[in-house]
């Protein structure tokens, strides 16, 4: 029987991401992929071929970390040449560009993968704890650690009866024609759903989406999972009364009018009226999402699942909260951070399972987490970090999420990458008695995004929405002392305000004081008309008042 | 040797052709000149990037050219079905070069009266005659003189280094020459967003500034606002792509080396900043051009002056028998209805066309028995099918009157609301109007309650206004319909029954009613 230390199973972005750095250690593993290519998903979804991650090839930066803030499909590697740019001109690339990157990344990366290779059950020993994988119901091999990056695959399918009426994402007609003078009804209202609105609004004689959750703007949220802007034109066609409407309502059953032969849909809207509505449609489509397969777990390895089943229960460090040396890879890893941070997609994953292949490192071959050193001056730190700032895309991208930790010494500081924030929080005496927490932070604007004031003084940083990083100070394992870096409007921290308005934070720490905002001084010149004026150079932004 | 014509019509664009039809159709004397070409000649170029915002929705489950026509925003109004926008595109937003074709299909197809490259340089009045001045010194006289010019002169902003801008019409649109570029882009219409758009994929960072914030059409239900399909930019924006959006005026351009240096004033700080830049585009959109107008016949203009001042009949306020017709006529409504639109001055224009007609009080009437029941069907009718007041809300209306003594009702269709006040039709009629109610600006337009039994809906809905004496004493309000048409639930016309039986006895009480 084959063995391997490691099996992934999926040849995803995700699973390719983890091989990749396996193969960088020559650690011994083994991919499986069911179809006969990696990254097969994206020839068939999102069904109309856009993806919905940017691929901004021009960012004024030669800086290849820098730039992988705006570069949301590329993959971690050395090799410069693998980098969705050179797959694609378009800022919303095609999914089958991805695709096709995603082959050569993993012929390039020379990565261990056995395609056609359909895993059709897994299930573990009780007493050596080794997973046993059945593929295409004979073979058998056996590892370890099995990481699942098989992502969210199988269609969630509501709990309505009648639902197999309605047609899924998955399978339902491309061609709007289909739709031609109809009306159409569709279960959903996420990306997906308004994907497929806008598709059929030239043909659809009417178009209603439905779901129980009211619309979320990823530009409100700023979760890149919720309405995208780009998907976003069907709500004019309802505001502008052009046939079409959005309603926030519960479905309670579907059955089709034998008399008709249409479709009808009782449901029962969360606010008009408060009464139980009943339309008829020709057509009914379920854009109600995906969630994970448990299917391919044997009885007795069962991985348990979060409250609502989509996904499956993790911990901090990606690893099933049940069966040990059971982890999770890709879109999976957005049970830890739902609908807040980017772990569902391929910019924040890479990330996360680059962190998954430390955690992994450290416990199985005894390897050090990355980290570097600096000397614990707070004049030092600051440049540091301003620098650090200004081009770090895994704390950019997955903010509130991945974090860094400078563990004090007393001579220097120990700077720990891309941590799990949960994980810091949970194992506070891993870092010792006193360690400061860095991440980014972005947040929804209170009251409208689009009349939002930003505020301008470096000592006021706590008032921002827009992304800035955010320093925790722990003594003792308690936080006693935290510091939001003034938001800047180009992401350029470089100036001298902010770097010393970091210098300032980190002395009042080593100091042993709690940090003190020093009183406002007017610095700026006027000139004889009174208006103040300033050259912003790109190096030194200095606005901060922007307002939506 | 000059030429008379009864009425003159400047420009051949559709406000022009529209006008033609309409005066043709009442044997009217007239003639459009036209300085270009062809008909049209304005959708040649604009929209630069072509995709035309105005609907063209071939499918609607509707047989009905008039149901139809709510969900086609480009067609003209015809007598016939024959020429639709919907046939020369099954695009939902089609591109512009379908209006250019449609345009000479209408003249050709209707025979209107148009003379072509006719530049008109100069018009003054005399007497009760308006005089044109072609190009080449050709003179025409008229009675009566429409302008359907449009909006094609560029509002730019009087700021040093102008000349240092690229416009909305002058930019290049090709993206590849905004290769790895800083763009400042001024303006925050529907302009600004395409052009940003445009070049979100090769460009280093785009601005993006103007003095007002963004205003969404589907929070205004103004189409001119900014249109979701022209958002996109704002996710790159608020997901931190690099491009920003400022609430600031620019106030001069400099050349520094090889970059520019935009300074840009903040009120909310009041003081300028400067952003340096490479190129710096300006999408301030377009206002009337009155140079061609004499002392003795030039229209008034807006405080703002961009558009000429009319009165409810769509008069200069200065000059009488001027009438200004197409996207001008937004003056009277603006942002709030749709007259800078083809969708909304079509109609606006019949009912111009009617207000003119001296030989009849108001041709678009119907008159029937003095009964309930027809009573309710018809304004049901209207409210689920009629075009004019379901695209002009609150700005066309129907009109009612209950003639008791001769035991009939006459009932007039989209007329404009302020001119049957300001020519005191209202005097004891009913008013029947699609209106929204103005929400709050916090509201959530995607999160809105829809028929809570609030006494008026958010969402569009009928109202009923009872005049008396001139005075709007009473308003019914029915509840706003998921489809738009009133005819398909039992319980609006339960409901329209109730209100009909209140003004015919006038002294029952009913609920939804609101005693102003």
């Amino acid at each position: 029987m084959e063995k391997y230390e490691t099996i992934i199973i999926g040849a995803g972005p995700a699973g390719i991401q983890l091989a990749y750095f396996l193969q960088q250690k020559q650690r011994d593993y083994l991919v499986l992929e069911g179809s006969d290519k990696p990254g097969s998903f994206f020839r068939k979804y999102p069904r109309h071929g856009k993806l919905l991650s940017i691929n901004k090839r021009y960012t004024g930066r030669d800086d290849s970390e820098f730039n992988l803030r705006h570069d949301w499909n590329s993959l971690l590697s050395q090799d410069e040449t693998l980098q969705m740019r050179y797959y694609s001109e378009d800022y919303f690339p095609n999914a089958v560009d991805f695709a096709r990157y995603l082959e050569d990344f993993a012929k390039k990366s020379s990565l261990n993968i056995r395609c056609q290779a359909h895993v059709s059950e897994i299930s573990r020993c009780q007493q050596s704890k080794v997973f046993t994988i059945k593929v295409d119901g004979q073979d058998s091999l056996q590892c370890q650690r099995l990481v699942i990056a098989t992502g969210v695959e199988r269609p969630y399918i509501p709990n309505i009866p009648g639902i197999e009426l309605a047609t899924g994402y998955e399978e339902m007609d491309l061609d709007p024609k289909t739709y031609q003078n109809k009306n159409v009804l569709i279960i959903g209202k996420g990306n997906s759903a308004l994907e497929t609105a806008d598709h059929l609004i030239s043909h659809a004689a009417v178009i209603q989406v439905i779901s129980p959750t009211p619309i979320k703007m990823a530009w409100d949220t700023r979760f890149v999972g919720h309405i995208r802007a780009v998907n976003n034109n069907f709500f004019d066609t309802y505001h502008l009364k052009s046939q079409n409407a959005s309603m926030d309502g519960e479905i309670i059953k579907i059955w089709r009018n034998p008399q008709s032969n249409k479709i009808v849909v009782r449901f029962r809207p969360l606010h008009a009226r408060q009464e139980i509505e009943q339309l008829e449609y020709d057509y009914v489509l379920r854009c109600s999402g995906f969630r994970f397969d448990t299917s391919l777990f044997s009885q007795q390895c069962q991985p348990q699942l979060t409250p609502c089943g989509k996904l499956p229960a993790m911990t901090s460090q990606f690893e099933s909260t049940n069966i040990p040396n059971l982890f999770y890879a890709g879109a999976l890893m957005q049970m830890r951070d739902y609908k807040k941070s980017q772990s569902a997609f391929v910019h924040g994953f890479r990330y996360n399972v680059r962190t998954l292949f430390n955690f992994l490192e450290e416990r199985f071959a005894q390897q050090p987490w990355p980290s570097s050193e600096i000397p614990a001056s707070a004049d030092k730190m600051a440049t540091a970090l301003a620098t650090y700032f200004n081009r770090i895309s895994s704390l950019w991208q997955q903010s509130g999420f991945l974090a860094d930790v400078l563990v004090c010494a007393d001579e220097t500081i120990q700077w720990y990458h891309d941590l799990p924030y949960d994980y810091v929080m949970e194992n506070r005496s891993r870092f010792g008695d006193s360690y400061f927490v860095v991440m980014f932070r972005i947040q929804p604007c209170p009251g409208s995004t689009f009349v939002h004031a930003r505020t301008s003084d470096v000592y006021e940083g706590e008032q921002n929405t827009a992304i800035h990083p955010v320093i925790e100070y722990y003594k003792a394992g308690e936080m006693v002392d935290k510091f939001h870096l003034l938001e800047d409007l180009l992401a350029d921290w470089s100036g001298k305000e902010y770097v010393d308005s970091l210098s300032a934070f980190f002395k009042a720490v080593f100091a042993g004081e709690k940090f003190q905002p020093p009183q406002k001084q007017m610095a700026e010149q006027q000139n004889e008309d009174g208006v103040i004026r300033e050259i912003i150079r790109d190096k030194q932004m200095k606005l901060k008042s922007a307002v939506v | 040797m000059a030429q008379y014509t009864d009425n003159i019509i400047v420009g051949a664009g559709p406000a022009g052709l529209q006008m033609a039809y309409f005066l043709q159709q009442r044997q009217q004397d007239y003639l459009i000149i036209e300085k270009s070409h062809q008909a049209g000649n304005f959708f040649v170029k604009f929209p630069c990037h072509r995709q035309l915002l105005s609907i063209n929705k071939c499918y609607t489950g509707y047989t009905e050219r008039e149901a139809q026509l709510r969900f086609d925003w480009n067609s003209l109004l015809g007598d016939d079905s024959v020429l639709n926008a919907n046939d020369y595109s099954s695009e939902y937003f089609p591109k512009a070069d379908i209006i250019v074709d449609y345009c000479n299909d209408y003249l050709k197809h209707y025979q209107l009266n148009a003379e072509f490259n006719q530049e008109i340089q100069h018009v003054s009045k005399n007497g009760d005659h308006f005089i044109l001045t072609a190009a080449g010194g050709e003179q025409y006289h008229c009675q009566r003189l429409f302008i359907a010019t449009g909006l094609f002169k560029e509002n730019l902003p009087d700021i040093e280094g102008l000349e240092l801008c690229k416009t909305y019409a002058t930019a290049s649109i090709n993206p590849e020459d905004y290769k790895n570029k800083r763009v400042l882009i001024v303006g925050k219409g529907n302009s600004a967003f395409e052009t940003a758009d445009n070049l979100v994929a090769t460009t280093q960072k785009i601005q993006m500034c103007g003095a007002k914030c963004v205003k969404l059409a589907w929070a205004s239900h103004y189409v001119g606002d900014l249109r979701a399909v022209n958002n996109n930019f704002i996710d790159t924006y608020l997901l931190k792509s690099q491009n920003n959006i400022l609430d600031g005026e620019l106030r001069r351009v400099e050349r520094q080396g090889d970059e520019l240096i935009a300074t840009i004033y903040f009120d909310s700080r009041k003081r300028d900043y400067a952003f340096p830049c490479d190129e710096v585009i300006l999408c301030t959109g377009f206002k009337f051009d009155d140079t061609i107008f004499a002392d003795n016949c030039r229209p008034e203009l807006t405080p703002c002056g961009r558009l000429p001042l009319m009165t409810s009949a769509w008069q200069s306020t200065t000059a009488a028998d001027l009438y200004f017709i197409g996207t001008i006529m937004q003056m009277r409504d603006r942002k709030k209805t749709m007259s800078g639109f083809i969708h909304g001055f079509r109609h606006n224009i019949k009912a111009l066309d009617q207000i003119l007609d001296e030989t009849a009080e108001w041709s678009d009437h119907e008159v029937f028995a003095y009964d309930a029941n027809t009573l309710t069907d018809k304004i049901i009718q209207r409210i689920s099918r009629a075009a004019g007041i379901f695209l002009q809300p609150g700005f066309l209306c129907d009109l009612f009157w209950i003639d008791k003594s001769d035991q009939r009702i006459v009932y007039w269709h989209d007329v404009p609301k302020q001119y049957a006040i300001d020519q005191q039709m209202i005097t004891d009629v009913f008013m029947v109007t699609l209106e929204y109610k103005v929400c709050d600006s916090l509201m959530n337009p995607l999160n809105m309650p829809r028929g809570v039994g609030v006494e008026e809906d958010f969402y569009l809905h009928p109202v009923i206004r009872q005049y008396e004496a001139g005075e709007c004493v009473k308003r019914y309000f029915l509840a706003d319909d998921l489809d738009n048409d009133w005819l398909l639930l039992p319980e609006h016309r339960e409901r329209m029954c109730d209100i009909v039986e209140s003004i015919f006895v006038r002294d029952i009480e009913i609920k939804n009613t609101e005693v102003v």
